[in-house]
């Protein structure tokens, strides 16, 4: 019983730090607009904050938390003074209500070391009648605001429900009920208060009307929800390749039976032939009978097999579809839940530096995906201290400059298109010097002086953004160290979303961000370069195009691309990338993808456009933390991971690229008509070192997984030589050989072998079948390889 | 409960006792042999190598890999395990063991603890055993450079025992490369 008791109280601890974490913000919020507004107000604007308190109170008295109690308790009755009229805040008093509040903060977060004893003596200071004589009862509350005025039948509820449960050490298990309804807390109660003139929206309205409808999921377990949607979304896609391999091999079976037909009559020949007994030809035509029967009705279960699978697949794609929609929604969360932290942040930066900074907030109720909104979290807080540390000057700065003496920094949230919104974070502070920062990036070594010479004074701006960039001379405890902007924007398009700047010397600054809602809606455009798959962010790609040859030429050693009369900078894909090799695709094939980045243009060439596709980026996993050139995974449905392109990365790698070097050689070479080597091999490994070695030498390489598949590569593609491994699923490497030899038109193919069989048997079997070489893996050396080749075909380019 | 014992003739009960006493030793053994470790054994270019099975997350077959261009060399690339992102390193590579041969198997093994999850190549996995730690030998003199510092020790065979939570925990085993 002690046991279920401890355990039971540790639960206990867990809900009310949930609870108390609310109550606190909701007086934090109060203060706030208390110390904003006028003192005239205070008696009534008290209110939420008073009762916040109290039930903070209450909550931490039921769970045994003494000091935590004392506080508020002492809190409650300079909040209760207040209320009655008797007393008015003042800028002191709010100081010390904000030490108060921290106090409480550290004593919730378990710190020991904090005492509570100093804070509360001053608190007595203030109100000298103690407050807690303060009964619970609800006769004393009055409501006057009339914004509140739709909580006034209520309040009765709401004390018995924020009332503290009798019992501190000894709490039986039947009052868990009563301790569980006061954590059910009803999230549209928030927007009762929309109406309500002031931007803060105070979290506590003690609304329980409809008390039942929400509840509290760990984040944990909605994160591991959220997973298992996405999982389930690529076994939607999976079951669908399923489907189409069956139908194949439905195919399959119908080549066959239409062999089998034409052979019926022979079949039928055969039988009537059979006068002499023959027994050994009557079997076989009883076999042939046999197996045709067996595979046609193997043909016919799967036949309804396919029907009874597509039926399946298209209502398991409804009730997928509509569960991953659902769940979607389920993770959407107001954007409140981070800005509700903003305003106190804000204050104590300002206090801290003595400047004034008015914060409003419009929009914090439009919601966004948890995931996108933990990871903005951060670059906002930098944004945000930016605007106050390098915005907002101090106040008589600001009157000697004619302005208002109070900073006013603004965050406006919009939706803008179905899945994006805008957050615009506005200061009317002193601006970016765009000349200092792009002095600054001239000694940082990021661009020389002619390129900030001819730079406009919006592109300058951006420079900010570069790592390691502050103009800041000195560091501070807030900014300075120019990492922050940096790694705002690496944030910010890790989502798919983009953030821009604009300054007006002496006027202000504004920041917006473009996000995403949601991040499963990220949609990639799915190129290929050197046989590889890669996605570009689609709302990063400008267009697709496939140009003249006259419009392609060089400026300055570069190679530009002439569209919409805007001389564009193209690269090769594959040197960016440094990609092995470069495959001889057709000169006319090549396909451009022009790319924006930051009002840029820059052309990028890439062997194949596969078309825009919906998909789900992942992290590249806890060992791969950051990868230049990706920023993260798309899976495809047939469980080939596709990285997706950072674009910002490859413009900075661009830049630094002699881009013709590239160009040049892969033209040249791709004209040449470069050697073709078919590379067969089970082994993944083994088939893509070959691979790699191959390429590397200056051959061009294709692959097949085992002989058959070779067999049938060589059919229709044209190569000049095979190396093959001999142990192999379907065909081996000793097979393969004897049907290239016995194939009219391949017959003088030369084939290498490379093989982990070390007989001499195995040899003489290998030579005899027609193999020009004979490798061993476990001496395998790529030189010797490469010498085998060289004698057989000769030199790569 | 006599009863059983009775029945048989002399000589089985004999046998049976003879048999339960075979039976019984191990256990006696085990315990004068002090602790052991379940290790999962494997071969990375013909020599044996084993990680405690406390970070083996799973044993799987190394299907489709997808490289990544930016990644130093001993990673391998990514793949996908049941919709989950796993990359895989070349503990070749890494320990700079000669990459002499190429190797018929992919089996990959997904260690996971210390906050990290990666996956590792092994020419052929052989099983799980239970090894006694008491005859964990030290390292031969000769071995030196980066294996040292991943290496536990040797149990007869010869078989070298990981430091898999070194490996797990080492700032070089991951990617920054974006860093400038």
């Amino acid at each position: 019983m002690a046991v279920q008791d401890d355990e039971f109280l540790t639960r206990l601890l867990a809900t009310f730090r949930e609870e108390a974490a609310d109550h606190l913000q909701a007086i934090i919020s109060g203060v706030l607009d208390l110390e904003k507004n006028s003192t005239c107000t205070q008696s009534v604007e008290i209110e939420p904050v008073y009762r916040a308190t109290h039930s903070l109170k209450g909550a931490a008295r039921a769970v045994g938390l003494k000091d935590i109690e004392s506080v508020c308790q002492h809190l409650e009755s300079v909040f209760s003074a207040v209320r009655k009229g008797d007393f008015i805040l003042q800028s002191e008093e709010f100081d010390l209500v904000h030490q108060v509040i921290s106090t409480l903060e550290a004593l919730l977060a378990g710190d020991t070391v904090v005492k509570a004893g100093p804070l509360i003596y001053k608190l007595k200071q203030i109100v000298p009648i103690s407050g807690a004589s303060q009964k619970s009862g609800t006769t004393s509350i009055q409501i006057s605001d009339s914004s509140h005025h739709q909580h006034a039948q209520i309040p009765k509820q709401a004390e018995y429900l924020s009332q503290p449960l009798p019992l501190s050490s000894a709490i039986h298990p039947e009052q868990a009920d009563v301790i569980k309804e006061t954590q059910i807390k009803h999230d549209k109660s928030d927007k009762l208060c929309e109406d309500s003139p002031s931007e803060l929206r105070s979290q506590f309205v003690p609304s329980l009307t409809q008390a039942s409808t929400t509840v509290r999921i760990s984040e944990e377990r909605l994160r591991s929800l959220y997973e298992v949607t996405d999982d389930l979304l690529s076994y939607r896609l999976s079951s669908g390749v399923r489907l189409s391999d069956l139908k194949e091999i439905a195919q399959i079976i119908r080549t066959w039976r239409w062999n089998m037909n034409r052979i019926e009559g022979d079949v039928s020949h055969l039988k009537r032939q059979i006068l002499d007994n023959q027994d050994s030809i009557e079997r076989l035509v009883s076999f042939i009978d046999v197996t045709r029967d067996l595979i046609g009705s193997c043909e016919t279960k799967l036949d309804s097999t396919i029907k009874s699978m597509i039926q399946d697949q298209y209502e398991m794609d409804s009730v997928i579809t509509g569960l991953i929609e659902n769940i979607r929604e389920v993770v959407l969360t107001p954007f409140s839940t981070l800005s509700d932290s903003y305003p106190r942040m804000i204050r104590d930066i300002a206090r801290e530096q003595n400047k004034q900074v008015n914060l409003s907030i419009s929009g914090s109720d439009i919601e966004i995906d948890r995931r996108i909104l933990e990871i903005i979290k951060d670059p906002m807080i930098h944004i945000l201290r930016n605007a106050v540390d390098h915005g907002i000057e101090p106040a008589d700065l600001r009157v000697s400059m004619h302005k208002p003496p109070g900073g006013e920094i603004s965050i406006e949230i919009v939706h803008n298109r179905a899945n994006q919104i805008t957050i615009t974070v506005r200061d009317d502070g002193q601006g970016i010097n765009t000349d200092a920062a792009s002095e600054a990036a001239v000694e940082k070594g990021f661009i020389t002086r002619e390129e900030a010479e001819r730079m406009p004074s919006d592109q300058k701006a951006l420079l900010v953004f570069r790592s390691g960039f502050s103009t800041s001379k000195t560091v501070s405890t807030v900014s300075g160290r120019g990492l922050g902007l940096a790694i705002v924007q690496e944030k910010v398009n890790q989502i798919g979303g983009s953030i821009d700047i604009k300054t007006i010397p002496g006027k202000g600054t504004t920041f917006s961000l473009n996000i995403p809602v949601t991040l499963s809606t990220f949609r990639g455009l799915l190129v290929y370069v050197e046989n590889r798959p890669f996605f570009f962010p689609l709302d990063q790609v400008e267009r697709v195009l496939i140009p003249d040859a006259d419009d392609i030429s060089t400026i300055e050693g570069r190679t530009v691309i002439q569209f919409e009369g805007q001389l564009i900078p193209v690269v090769m894909l594959n040197s960016i990338l440094q990609l092995p090799g470069g495959s001889a695709e057709p000169e006319d094939a090549r396909s451009f993808v022009l790319i924006n980045n930051q009002g840029k243009v820059f052309g990028l060439i890439v062997s194949q456009i596969c078309g825009a596709q919906e998909i789900v980026v992942r992290g590249l996993g806890p060992q791969l933390k950051e990868v230049r050139f990706i920023s993260g995974v798309a899976i495809l449905n047939n469980n080939t991971v596709v990285p997706v392109l950072q674009v910002d990365d490859l413009v900075q790698a661009m830049q630094g690229v002699d881009t013709t070097v590239g160009m040049k050689n892969d033209l040249s070479s791709s004209l040449s008509g470069r050697q073709k080597i078919m590379v067969v091999e089970d082994s993944i490994t083994s088939r893509m070192l070959l691979k790699n070695i191959l390429e590397g030498s200056g051959y061009e390489v294709e692959t097949a997984v085992d002989g058959l598949d070779a067999f049938t590569k060589l059919k229709t593609t044209q190569v000049d030589l095979v190396v093959s491994d001999v142990d192999m699923p379907r065909m081996s490497g000793f097979v393969l050989t004897e049907k290239i030899r016995s194939e009219k038109n391949l017959v003088d193919l030369p084939v290498i072998l490379v093989t982990s069989l070390d007989s001499r048997e195995d040899r003489e079997h290998g030579i005899t079948v027609g193999a020009n070489a004979y490798i061993i893996k476990s001496s395998f050396d790529q030189s010797n390889l490469i010498d085998v080749i060289k004698r057989l075909i000769g030199a790569g380019r | 409960m006599t009863g059983l014992f009775q029945q048989p003739e002399c000589e089985d009960a004999n046998i049976l006792l003879e048999r339960a006493r075979c039976l019984a030793e191990p256990l006696g053994q085990k315990e004068k042999t002090g602790e052991g470790l379940d290790v999962l054994t494997f071969w990375l270019n013909g020599e044996r190598y084993c990680v405690s099975m406390k970070y083996v997350r799973e044993v799987t077959l190394l299907r489709a890999l997808t490289t990544l261009p930016g990644t130093p060399d001993f990673i391998l690339g990514i793949i996908s395990i049941r919709g989950r992102v796993v990359s895989v390193t070349d503990l070749r590579v890494f320990f700079n063991l000669p990459r002499k041969g190429l190797s018929d198997y992919n089996k990959i093994i997904v260690l996971s603890g210390e906050g990290m999850e990666f996956a590792i190549l092994a020419d052929q996995v052989d099983g799980v055993s239970h090894q006694i730690l008491s005859h964990l030998g030290p390292l031969p003199e000769t071995i030196s450079g980066i294996g040292k510092d991943f290496l536990e020790g040797v149990f007869p065979g010869p078989l070298m025992l990981i430091k898999t939570e070194a490996v797990l925990s080492h700032p070089k085993l991951v990617v920054r490369s974006a860093q400038i």
